[in-house]
C-alpha cells in the first residue's frame, strides 16, 4: 500500500540562489513531464512557498510522475500512499508497534515521514485518514499516544483525486481542501508533447535522469527568502480585494477564507522568486489567485467545474494597482 | 450554469419624462405667449432653441439603449422569500443605464449599469429581495436612460433566461402531518440517502425509541442526560412528509410543508416527501428541502395579474421613471446661477440700479445655500427664510406709486412679483422636480426680458442666459456619482478612448443642434409685430405739455423753428434737427451725433416720419399751426389726412418706436398711421403728422399700425402722367423766386409717366450734384433750389428733397416734404432697426390717386413699400455673423488666437499638474494604461496583463519596470531606467 525510497542521490547540489533553483526544478520537472508549463511553475512555488498540492485529473495524465520527479529534483525522500476506504490513520501517519524483544511498544513511523509525500486518489480514503493527514500537513507532526513525532522538514504532500469517478468516495470537505495551497489540473498533453512521450523522449523513462537540484538547506533558505520578498500594501490590498470580490460573488456560497489569502500571498511571493523579483507585483497575485482559490470556494449546487471561471471573473472585477 | 442569455432583439420605447420636465414645457407655451404679445425677435430664436434642445433630448436615450446589451445575468440558485438577492448583470453600452431586474414582473434589483465594452463588459450587482415562491427560469431586465439631457426617459426589457431559480417558502407552522418509523423498518427509498455518512461514529441525544444498549454511559453520566450512540448506518427514525395537492393555496401548503421536513432534518432523521399517494421523494439536506418547496406546485405564473386600471381611475400624473430625485450641492448652485442670469437681464432694463438686483441675487444665493444639501435640512427655518427674503425682494423691487394702469403693472407689478416668486421657491428647491420648475422659470424669465428688451446687449445677454440654462438642466439631470450605501461590486473606470469618443458625440450633437436652430430660423420670418395690440406702450415719465398740439422740445419748451438750436440743445437729441420745428430753413442742418435715438420693431425698414411740410417759401418749409384731432388714447384710432389714400391692403405694418434719447412731442409712424397706441392723448394734424400731449422721454414706447401703400416701381408706372389730374392746388404750389431754369430742367427730365420722371431727376441729381454736408449758405434773397440745382451743386437731403418737390410741382405733379427718422441699421437678435441722431433725414411725398403718398429718396436705402420684402430671422442673423466678422475680421482672429494659447496652456498646466501629482513615472503608467486600454485590454487587469496587448518585449519590460517602481522596496528612481521607459513606452504606442 506504501513504498518508501529515497531516489536521491548525493551528488553536488547546484549551486543557487532562490531564482535559479526554481528555473533548476522547473526544468528538471520540464524534462521530463511533457509541456504543462504553467502547471509545473504552479508547483514548484508550492513547493516554495511551502505549501501542498492538490492535483485534480482524470488518471494517467502525470500527477504521480509529477509528484515523483518532484521528489527526484528535491532530493528528499519519497513516500506513496494509496488512498482506499479501508486505510485508517495509523497506516498513514504510523503506529505503535511491539518491540522485538516483545517489551513495550516503539514508534513505527508512517510513510508521511517523507520529504515528498503522494497521496493518490486522497478521496477514495475515509475521512478519518484524510483528517489525519490534515494534522500532519498542518502541523507538520504527528501525535501518536501522546507522543509528538515532527515529520522531516521539507515536507510536500502531493495529493490527486480523480473527479470524475465520484462513486464511492468521500468527497473532500472544506477544511480538508483548504489546507492545500493550490490545486492544479494537469489536463492532457498536446499531440507534440505525446509522441515525446512516446518516443521516449519525455516520461517515466527519463524519471532517472533526474538530479537533485538543492539540497535540503538551501531549499528551507530559500523557503525563507520566498517568505522576505517584500509585498507592497497596495498588492496587499489587491490580494484582499479579490478574495472579498469572491465573498461577494452570487454563485459563491463560502468565499475564500483569510487562510486562503495567505495562501495566495505566498505564492505570488514565490511567483515573484520566480521571476526574478524582489518585489510582489499584482499580477502575481492574480496568478496566484487562480491556481489558489478555485478548489477552495464552495459554489451554489456544488459545481466544481465553474469554480476556476467564478475565479477569472472575480479577479477582473478588482482594479489592479498600478503605479 | 447560471447565466442568462439574451432573447430576441428588445423593444426600446419612451416610458416618460423627467421629474418636473413639463414645467420646461409650460416655460416654452408662455414664451411663445410673449413672442404673440411683443413680436420680439429675440423670444423667437428663444422658441426654435429651445425646440431644438427638447427634440435633441428626446433620442438621447433612445441612442444609449440602442447601443447597450445585457449580456448576462447570474444570480444564486436558492433562495427563501424575502432574502437578498444579488445580481450579477454583466452590460455593455455607452453611458450608464439605469436598470430593474425583474422576476415575473416582481422587481428584485435596481441600480445603475455602467458603461463597458463588448470585450471588457461592465459587471455589476444589483440588491434586492426574493419575491414570491416558485422555480424561476427567466428575468427582465428594464434598462432605462434618458442621454445627457435627461429630460426624455427611454426603456428597453429584455428577458434572459437563466438557470432556475428556485424561491423556498418561508416555513409556517403548523405542519402538515408526519408519519414517522424506527428502526430497521423502512421504505429503502428512504435510508438510501445519505451516502458517507455510514461509517461516522457520533453521539445524539435520546430519542423515543432507543434502545437501551446504544446509551454512551460515559457521555450520559457527564452531561446528565441520556447520551445515543450513533451510527448513521442504522438511521433509526424515518419521517414521511405528507404534502397535499391541490390544496388551492399551494403557498401555503410548501410553507408547512417547509416546517415538517425542517424539524425532521433538525431532528437528524431521514426525511422524504410525498405529495398524496404518490412516491416518497428523500430529502437530503436542507438545499434539497429549499429546492423541493420552492418547486412544489409551482407555476410561476400561479399568481393572478392584477386587474388593468380604468384610464379615469389612474393618476393623473406623467409617469417618472426618473430613479431617484436627489439634488446634488453643485446642481443646485448652478440652478441658481441660470435664476440669477434672467433676473438680472430682466431688472436692468426695468430701470433698476446696482442695490436692488444685488438684493436679488443675494436672495438666491442664500436660498441655494439654505436648500443645497435637501429637503430635510432646517425645514422651518428654511420656510421662514423663504419667507423673509421673499418680502424683502418684494419690499426693493415693487414701488406702488408706479403702478397706475393695466400696461405700467405689466412692467411694475407682473415682473416684480414674479422676481419674488422666484426668490421664494429658490427656498423650495430642494429636489430634481422643483429645480427643473425653477429652470422653467428662469427659462420664462429669460423670454419675458427678451420681449422687453431692445438694446444691443440683448444678444449676449440672451446667449449666457442660455447657456446657463443649459448647464443647470445639464446638471440637474446628471447621474448623482456620490457613492451610494450599497456600491457596485466593480465598477470599471471608463477608459481615455470611451471618453473621446463621448466628447466627439456631444460635439457632433452639438454642432447639429446648432446647424438646425439656424436651418429653422432660416424659414421663421421676422414676426410681423404684436398679435395683439396692446404692448407694449408706456411712457417712463409722463410730462404734459403745456400747449395743446403745438410742437414741444424734449424738455418741454415750444419748438418755434427758424434756427437750429445749437449744440445745447444737441444733447436732447433731435432737438438739433431742423427738420423737426415748425419751420424747416433748407440751408441749414444742424450738428447730429452718432447717439441711437430710436429702436423701431418692425419687420421691414420704412421712412419713420415725423412732419410733413407743404408750404414752401424759397428757402423755407412752414407747417402751419393747425393742430387736427385729439385724442384721448391709448388707443388712437388716426383719420385718414389729406390726400390719404384707403389702399385697402390688409396686412397691418406695425412698429414699436423705443426712444433711447428724451424726444420732443413728435409721434412716428411709416406710411399712413391707422392706429396708434400710446400712453398718453395725441393730436393728428391734418397733413398726417401725430404729435403726443406729452413729451417722450428717453424709456418711453409706442406701437403704430399703419398701413403701407403697397407701391411698386410698375405698379407707380402704371399710373402714368399723374400731372394731368386735378391735385389741390398747395401740393403743386411753387413759390414766385422759383426760377426758370428749374422749370425748363424740370420739363427737360419729364417722361412718361411720373414715376419715371422722379427716377430722372433723381438720376440727373445723383450725376450733377454733390452731397455734402458742408454746403454752402445760399445768399440772402437767392432762391435755394435754384442755387442748389444750378449754383452751388453740393447739398444734403433737404436741398435735394426740396429741389425734386418743386421740379415735380412745376410739372404740376403734387409733392411734399417730409422728415423723419430713417432706419440705418438692423439689430437682428432684438430684431429692431436702429435710428442714430445722423439718420435725421429729409424725403419727397408724392401723392398717386391709387397708392396716397409715396416716399422717395435717392440717399436712404429704403426700399418701395410693394417691394420690401420680409426677411428671416436667420438670414438675418447670419448677414449679422458674417457682417460681424467680415468687420471685425482682427478681433476675431485675436480672439481665436486667445482661445488656441488659452486650450494649449490650460493643457500644458494640466500635463504640469499631472507631472507634480503622478510624478514622471506616474504619467508613463497614466499613457502605458490609456494606450493598453486603447488596444482592448481589460480595464481593470495588472500591468503584465495589459502589457499582453502589445505582444512586444518592449511592453512586458515597460510593465515589469513599472510595477518595480510602484511595488518594490528597493527601489530608486534612475534617470537611466527612465529613459528606457520611455522608449520602450514610444515603441509600444507605435506598434499596431
Amino acid at each position: 500500500m506504501h513504498m518508501t525510497s529515497a531516489l536521491a542521490s548525493d551528488r553536488f547540489p547546484a549551486p543557487a540562489g532562490p531564482h535559479t533553483l526554481a528555473a533548476a526544478m522547473v526544468q528538471a520537472v520540464g524534462s521530463v513531464l511533457a509541456g504543462r508549463r504553467e502547471q509545473i511553475d504552479v508547483a514548484t512555488a508550492c513547493v516554495l512557498a511551502g505549501g501542498h498540492v492538490l492535483a485534480e485529473d482524470v488518471p494517467g495524465v502525470g500527477k504521480t510522475l509529477l509528484a515523483q520527479t518532484m521528489a527526484a529534483a528535491l532530493g528528499g525522500s519519497f513516500a506513496r500512499v494509496q488512498g482506499t476506504a479501508d486505510l485508517l490513520p495509523a497506516d498513514v501517519v504510523g503506529s505503535l508497534a511491539p518491540n522485538a524483544d516483545g517489551f513495550g511498544l516503539h514508534f513505527r513511523p508512517g510513510p508521511v515521514f517523507a520529504n515528498v509525500v503522494l497521496f493518490d486518489e486522497l478521496n477514495r480514503a475515509n475521512p478519518r485518514t484524510q483528517s489525519a493527514l490534515l494534522e500532519v500537513m498542518e502541523e507538520g507532526r504527528v501525535t501518536v499516544d501522546g507522543t509528538t513525532h515532527p515529520v522531516p522538514t521539507p515536507f510536500v504532500v502531493i495529493a490527486t483525486q480523480n473527479p470524475v469517478e465520484m462513486a464511492g468516495t468521500y468527497p473532500l470537505a472544506e477544511g480538508v481542501t483548504d489546507r492545500f495551497m493550490a490545486a492544479i489540473s494537469l489536463g492532457r498533453a498536446s499531440a507534440e508533447e505525446e509522441v515525446e512521450v512516446l518516443t521516449g523522449r519525455r516520461g517515466r523513462g527519463r524519471l532517472a535522469g533526474v538530479e537533485r537540484v538543492a539540497t535540503l538547506d538551501e531549499l528551507a533558505a530559500s523557503r525563507a527568502h520566498v517568505q522576505r520578498v517584500h509585498l507592497a500594501d497596495a498588492v496587499a490590498g489587491y490580494a484582499v480585494g479579490i478574495l472579498h470580490a469572491t465573498r461577494d460573488h452570487p454563485r459563491v456560497r463560502t468565499g475564500a477564507s483569510t487562510r486562503a489569502g495567505v495562501a495566495m500571498v505566498s505564492m505570488a511571493k514565490a511567483f515573484a522568486v520566480m521571476s526574478g523579483r524582489d518585489h510582489v507585483a499584482p499580477h502575481d497575485v492574480a496568478r496566484a489567485a487562480h491556481s489558489s482559490l478555485a478548489h477552495r470556494l464552495v459554489l451554489v449546487g456544488h459545481e466544481r467545474s465553474l469554480a476556476t471561471e467564478v475565479v477569472a471573473e472575480c479577479v477582473a472585477a478588482v482594479q489592479a494597482p498600478r503605479r | 450554469m447560471r447565466r442568462g442569455s439574451a432573447g430576441a432583439t428588445p423593444l426600446t420605447r419612451p416610458v416618460g419624462v423627467a421629474r418636473g420636465a413639463p414645467a420646461l414645457g409650460i416655460a416654452w407655451l408662455i414664451a411663445a405667449a410673449i413672442a404673440l404679445l411683443t413680436g420680439a425677435s429675440a423670444v423667437v430664436i428663444l422658441l426654435v432653441v429651445g425646440l431644438v434642445a427638447f427634440a435633441a433630448g428626446i433620442p438621447g436615450g433612445w441612442l444609449v439603449l440602442r447601443g447597450h446589451t445585457v449580456q448576462l445575468v447570474t444570480a444564486a440558485e436558492l433562495a427563501q422569500v424575502g432574502d437578498d438577492l444579488h445580481w450579477q448583470v454583466h452590460s455593455s453600452g455607452p453611458r450608464r443605464v439605469f436598470a430593474v431586474v425583474r422576476l415575473q414582473g416582481e422587481p428584485v434589483g435596481r441600480g445603475w449599469l455602467e458603461a463597458g465594452s463588448a470585450a471588457a463588459p461592465s459587471v455589476t450587482t444589483l440588491h434586492g429581495t426574493a419575491p414570491d415562491r416558485g422555480v424561476y427560469t427567466s428575468v427582465e431586465v428594464q434598462a432605462s436612460s434618458a442621454g445627457r439631457l435627461g429630460l426624455v426617459w427611454w426603456r428597453r426589457k429584455s428577458v434572459l433566461d437563466i438557470q432556475p431559480l428556485s424561491i423556498a417558502p418561508t416555513a409556517l407552522e403548523p405542519g402538515v402531518p408526519v408519519a414517522r418509523s424506527l428502526g430497521e423498518a423502512p421504505d429503502v427509498a428512504v435510508i438510501g440517502g445519505a451516502p458517507g455518512r455510514d461509517e461516522i461514529d457520533g453521539v445524539r441525544q435520546w430519542r423515543e425509541g432507543d434502545e437501551l444498549s446504544a446509551v454512551h454511559w460515559p457521555s450520559t453520566l457527564r452531561s446528565g442526560e441520556y447520551v445515543i450512540r450513533q451510527r448513521q448506518r442504522d438511521v433509526d427514525l424515518h419521517w414521511v412528509v405528507q404534502a397535499t395537492a391541490g390544496t388551492g393555496n399551494p403557498d401555503h401548503e410548501a410553507a408547512r410543508a417547509r416546517e415538517s421536513i425542517e424539524r425532521g432534518l433538525a431532528a437528524g432523521a431521514a426525511v422524504a416527501v410525498r405529495v398524496d399517494d404518490g412516491e416518497p421523494v428523500p430529502i437530503r439536506d436542507r438545499e434539497a428541502m429549499l429546492q423541493w418547496t420552492a418547486a412544489f406546485e409551482s407555476t410561476t405564473d400561479h399568481r393572478p395579474l392584477a386587474p388593468a386600471t380604468p384610464w379615469r381611475q389612474r393618476s393623473i400624473s406623467l409617469p417618472t421613471p426618473e430613479p431617484d430625485e436627489q439634488l446634488t450641492p453643485g446642481a443646485r448652485w448652478a440652478v441658481a446661477a441660470a435664476t440669477v442670469a434672467p433676473l438680472v437681464m430682466m431688472l436692468e432694463p426695468l430701470g433698476y440700479g446696482t442695490g436692488a438686483i444685488t438684493i436679488v441675487v443675494g436672495m438666491i444665493a442664500v436660498g441655494a445655500a439654505f436648500t443645497a444639501r435637501g429637503p430635510d435640512h432646517r425645514r422651518l427655518g428654511r420656510q421662514a427664510a423663504g419667507l423673509v427674503a421673499a418680502a424683502c425682494t418684494a419690499a426693493a423691487l415693487i414701488d406702488p406709486s408706479a403702478i397706475s394702469s393695466v400696461a405700467t403693472s405689466l412692467r411694475f407689478l407682473l415682473p416684480q412679483v414674479l422676481v419674488t416668486l422666484v426668490v421664494l421657491q429658490g427656498f423650495e428647491c430642494t429636489d430634481r422636480r422643483s429645480a427643473r420648475v425653477s429652470l422653467a422659470c428662469a427659462a420664462m424669465l429669460i423670454a419675458y426680458a427678451a420681449g422687453i428688451r431692445v438694446d444691443e446687449r440683448l444678444a449676449a445677454w440672451l446667449a449666457g442666459a442660455v447657456l446657463m440654462l443649459a448647464v443647470g438642466a445639464q446638471a440637474v439631470s446628471r447621474v448623482d456619482r456620490r457613492p451610494a450605501a450599497a456600491g457596485p461590486a466593480a465598477a470599471a473606470p471608463a477608459d481615455a478612448g470611451s471618453r473621446r469618443r463621448a466628447a466627439t458625440g456631444t460635439g457632433i450633437a452639438l454642432a447639429a443642434s446648432v446647424a438646425s436652430v439656424l436651418a429653422l430660423l432660416a424659414v421663421v420670418p421676422v414676426p410681423a409685430g404684436p398679435a395683439q395690440l396692446t404692448l407694449p406702450t408706456w411712457l417712463d415719465d409722463y410730462r404734459p405739455t403745456p400747449s395743446d398740439g403745438q410742437l414741444v422740445a424734449a424738455d418741454g419748451s415750444p419748438l418755434l423753428g427758424g434756427t437750429p438750436s445749437g449744440s445745447a440743445r444737441t444733447g436732447s437729441g433731435s432737438a438739433g434737427y431742423p427738420g423737426f420745428t415748425p419751420t424747416m430753413d433748407t440751408s441749414l442742418r444742424g450738428t447730429l451725433g452718432d447717439e441711437v435715438v430710436l429702436r423701431v420693431r418692425a419687420p421691414y425698414p420704412d421712412f419713420w416720419r415725423g412732419q410733413t411740410f407743404t408750404q414752401f417759401d424759397g428757402r423755407v418749409w412752414r407747417v402751419n399751426s393747425a393742430t387736427g384731432r385729439r385724442t384721448e388714447g391709448p388707443d388712437h384710432e388716426v383719420q385718414p389726412a389729406q390726400g390719404d389714400v384707403d389702399t385697402g391692403l390688409g396686412d397691418p405694418f406695425i412698429q414699436t418706436f423705443y426712444a433711447e434719447l428724451d424726444l420732443p412731442n413728435i409721434v412716428f409712424a411709416a406710411g399712413r398711421a391707422q392706429r396708434v397706441l400710446l400712453a398718453a392723448p395725441m393730436w393728428a394734424r391734418p397733413d398726417g403728422a401725430l404729435r403726443a400731449e406729452v413729451v417722450l422721454p428717453a424709456g418711453s414706447a409706442y406701437t403704430v399700425l399703419s398701413q403701407r401703400s403697397g407701391a411698386t416701381a410698375d405698379g407707380l408706372i402704371a399710373e402714368g402722367d399723374i400731372a394731368a389730374l386735378a391735385s389741390p392746388a398747395e401740393f403743386v404750389a411753387v413759390p414766385d423766386t422759383t426760377s426758370e431754369r428749374t422749370r425748363s430742367l424740370a420739363r427737360q427730365l419729364a417722361a412718361g409717366s411720373t414715376y419715371e420722371t422722379i427716377i430722372g431727376i433723381q438720376d440727373w441729381l445723383a450725376d450733377n450734384v454733390e452731397y455734402d454736408l458742408d454746403a454752402p449758405v445760399p445768399p440772402a434773397g437767392a432762391d435755394a433750389v435754384d442755387h442748389f440745382l444750378f449754383g452751388s451743386q453740393r447739398g444734403f437731403c433737404e436741398q435735394i428733397a426740396s429741389a425734386t418737390a418743386i421740379m415735380l410741382r412745376t410739372l404740376g405733379v403734387p409733392a411734399r416734404i417730409a422728415t423723419g427718422y430713417v432706419p440705418s441699421e438692423r439689430d437682428e437678435v432684438a430684431g429692431v432697426w436702429l435710428s442714430r441722431a445722423r439718420d435725421a433725414h429729409a424725403w419727397v411725398e408724392v401723392r398717386f390717386p391709387n397708392y396716397g403718398w409715396v416716399a422717395f429718396d435717392p440717399t436712404a436705402s429704403v426700399p418701395l413699400a410693394g417691394e420690401a420684402e420680409r426677411t428671416t430671422i436667420g438670414g438675418d442673423l447670419a448677414r449679422a455673423i458674417a457682417d460681424a466678422v467680415g468687420d471685425h475680421l482682427s478681433l476675431v482672429l485675436a480672439g481665436a488666437t486667445a482661445a488656441a494659447v488659452l486650450v494649449l496652456s490650460v493643457r500644458a498646466t494640466r500635463g504640469w499638474w499631472r507631472r507634480r501629482r503622478r510624478g514622471r513615472w506616474g504619467v508613463l503608467q497614466d499613457q502605458f494604461v490609456a494606450a493598453a486600454l486603447q488596444r482592448g485590454a481589460p480595464p481593470t487587469a495588472p500591468n503584465a496583463e495589459l502589457a499582453r496587448v502589445f505582444d512586444r518585449r518592449a511592453a512586458d519590460e515597460l510593465a515589469t519596470t513599472l510595477d518595480a517602481s510602484a511595488f518594490s522596496a528597493g527601489w530608486t528612481d534612475d534617470d537611466t531606467a527612465y529613459a528606457h521607459a520611455v522608449a520602450a513606452l514610444a515603441e509600444v504606442e507605435r506598434a499596431r
